[in-house]
């Protein structure tokens, strides 16, 4: 990903001449649409079941009718109070807005019992949302779903006819509408798809897979005239609160800067990192299996907490009791800030959930708990999540949800390369994305096995580009200083002496 | 269905109470004004006596909200339940005049 790409993207935005926009107030979405759904207009969100087409529907008018903005809800598909149970199971209490008249919700299923004799038309629901729309001043509607409504009509030329005649309406009356239907495939259109996806001035394409045991839904913007949008697939949660969008292409664009070097935890760690971690950073602690790195990361832990900072520990390793137990033998105590409330720990099987869940889990005890610093260990278990592309994503939505709120991010990785190779580090290409990287490894000394330290990089930093020595003791890491070991061939004797900030490794950016 | 409709005749025609019938339009649409004059037609060529009350949902969309009715024209026989519904312009009468329980007329 080039930087310019960035910055052409970044516009101040009192320099966007766009049409006018109404804000969905859904989490993600109208930042992909960069400022909502056109206004006046109509919008399509095309999907199959379950892709959460009715739900962008509902949580339009609800977040609408929370706004003061009137909006009817026209739902062919489900009733009224079923409607309402499951915004209830959202979290959305729709009553309150019904009887307040922010909130109108008209339902009707074209029945089996309907006796059909004749022509007829549509005209009779357009006199119904224009008396009701009229009534309550209502400007935004919501028609869930258009194929349901227009199956009453045998021939696909007076479906067009009638999905013509709405649109028209809706056109001159300026209303700002969600207009959904159903599309299982391409080639599971109903005929009057096309015409709907042509009337619409935006296009919202929903879908769902299930992979594994795990449904992810997937959100894309299809077209939108008169606007730049989001064009990429957008990853899609249904949750407590609404649906969740997470915009990745505003990754890189509020990132704060690297702030003050903060303590590792050890004194002598920190002068070899050249002062410590930077606050607002992110750091990647790799090497193989039992290297130390866990215990690096409680050493953190420990002191930041100490200093009463907060910390959010997510573990996809053990169990906060295991891992509790496990540092006791060292004399990392984490008890006590579990029990002041500095330390707060996620712990869950990667297999458990999708990498949305996983990330909305995340995200939430971000919002919820603000942490200064977030630990993970290890981010090479989110490749046990699904898709390598999965654990990518995860990790990088992390680190930019980090960087974002300046929450420092250390990140343990679990690697089996000897070779120092930036690609190998991570596993999942984002050590570039990462300000410092530590490497720990074992290192063969014929009568015993030590440990090593190395800072491959560390941005801003006048950090040790020297094996150091250390050991895991009863009380903790301690620093035996450099390592003088020549003469074994797994360590690289290339080790540059350029300062990385300026001068980045050219083996870097491959 | 078919006991429905069986129903509906027993009680549509021979029945204490007269049905309660309500015909949805919208405003002067050709579909709408094809549906009174069927409607009209079908009372002229009946026997008995047929009430029936007019719906314009342009001025009255509350009644059709209640009686979910969406298109139009649509002829309501609100009473007695269960509701019979039969959408459409009315232009076969012999259907109309069978759902709703009216005999044919003899010629």
């Amino acid at each position: 990903m080039s930087q310019h790409a960035d910055t052409k993207h970044f516009i101040p935005t009192d320099q966007i001449r766009s049409i006018p926009k109404v804000l969905t107030h859904i989490h993600g979405l109208d930042q992909i649409l960069e400022g909502g759904l056109p206004e006046g207009r109509i919008t399509a969100v095309v999907g199959g079941p379950g892709s959460g087409k009715t739900l962008i529907g509902l949580e339009f008018a609800y977040r609408s009718a929370l706004a003061g903005e009137p909006c009817l809800l026209v739902s062919f598909e489900e009733r009224a109070s079923e409607l309402r149970r499951n915004a209830l199971a959202i979290g959305w209490d729709l009553k309150p807005l019904e009887d307040a008249g922010k909130l109108f919700l008209i339902d009707s299923r074209p029945g089996p019992d309907v006796v059909r004799t004749g022509n007829y038309n549509l005209s009779g629901l357009l006199a119904i949302l224009n008396g009701k729309a009229e009534a309550v001043g209502a400007r935004r509607l919501v028609i869930d779903s258009m194929d349901v409504i227009l199956r009453i009509f045998e021939d696909s030329t007076l479906q067009q006819d009638q999905l013509y005649q709405l649109t028209d309406w809706l056109n001159k009356k300026a209303i700002s509408a969600i207009l959904t239907a159903r599309m299982i495939s391409d080639t599971n259109k109903f005929s009057s798809h096309r015409f709907l996806e042509f009337a619409a001035d935006c296009l919202i394409k929903m879908e769902s897979r299930v992979e594994g045991q795990i449904t992810t839904r997937r959100l894309r913007v299809v077209k939108y005239r008169g606007s730049s949008y989001g064009s990429n697939q957008y990853p899609c949660i249904i949750s407590q609160g609404g649906l969740f969008l997470l915009p990745i292409s505003t990754m890189g664009l509020n990132q704060s800067a690297l702030r003050e070097p903060i303590s590792s935890g050890r004194p002598e760690i920190d002068q070899v990192l050249g002062g410590g971690y930077r606050r607002a950073s992110s750091i990647l602690v790799t090497g193989g299996a039992g290297t130390g790195k866990t215990t690096l990361l409680s050493t953190f832990v420990e002191a930041a907490c100490r200093g009463g900072e907060k910390v959010l520990f997510i573990n996809f390793e053990e169990s906060a009791e295991a891992m509790m137990s496990a540092m006791l033998s060292i004399n990392i105590d984490l008890g006590p800030f579990f029990r002041d409330g500095t330390l707060q720990m996620i712990t869950a099987m990667p297999e458990s959930m999708g990498a949305e869940e996983h990330f909305f889990r995340a995200f939430k005890a971000i919002e919820q708990f603000s942490p200064d610093h977030i630990v993970v260990d290890a981010i090479s278990a989110t490749l046990r999540i699904g898709k390598p592309q999965a654990a990518f994503e995860y990790v990088m939505r992390l680190i930019s949800t980090c960087k974002e709120r300046g929450i420092t991010s250390l990140m343990s990785n679990q690697g089996t390369s000897r070779a120092i190779n930036m690609e190998q580090i991570s596993n999942m290409g984002i050590s570039s994305l990462v300000d410092t990287v530590l490497l720990l490894r074992y290192v063969d000394k014929y009568t015993e096995i030590g440990r090593l330290l190395l800072v491959v990089k560390s941005r801003g930093m006048a950090h040790s580009n020297q094996y150091n020595e250390f050991r895991i003791t009863d009380h903790g890491i301690s620093l035996l200083g450099p390592f003088e070991g020549d003469d074994h061939p797994g360590l690289n004797p290339k080790q540059s002496k350029r300062d990385p900030a300026t001068h980045p490794p050219s083996w870097e950016s491959r | 269905m078919t006991l429905d409709k069986d129903k509906a005749g027993q009680e549509g025609a021979s029945g204490s109470h007269p049905p309660h019938l309500i015909l949805f339009v919208v405003g002067d649409e050709p579909n709408s004004r094809q549906a009174r004059q069927n409607m009209e037609h079908l009372r002229e060529i009946i026997e008995e006596s047929v009430e029936y009350e007019v719906i314009d949902v342009l001025e009255n969309f509350q009644t059709a909200l209640d009686h979910d009715i969406l298109a139009t024209p649509a002829l309501v026989r609100a009473r007695p339940a269960p509701q019979l519904t039969i959408l459409g312009n009315l232009s076969d009468t012999k259907r109309v005049m069978a759902l709703l329980g009216y005999k044919e007329p003899a010629q």
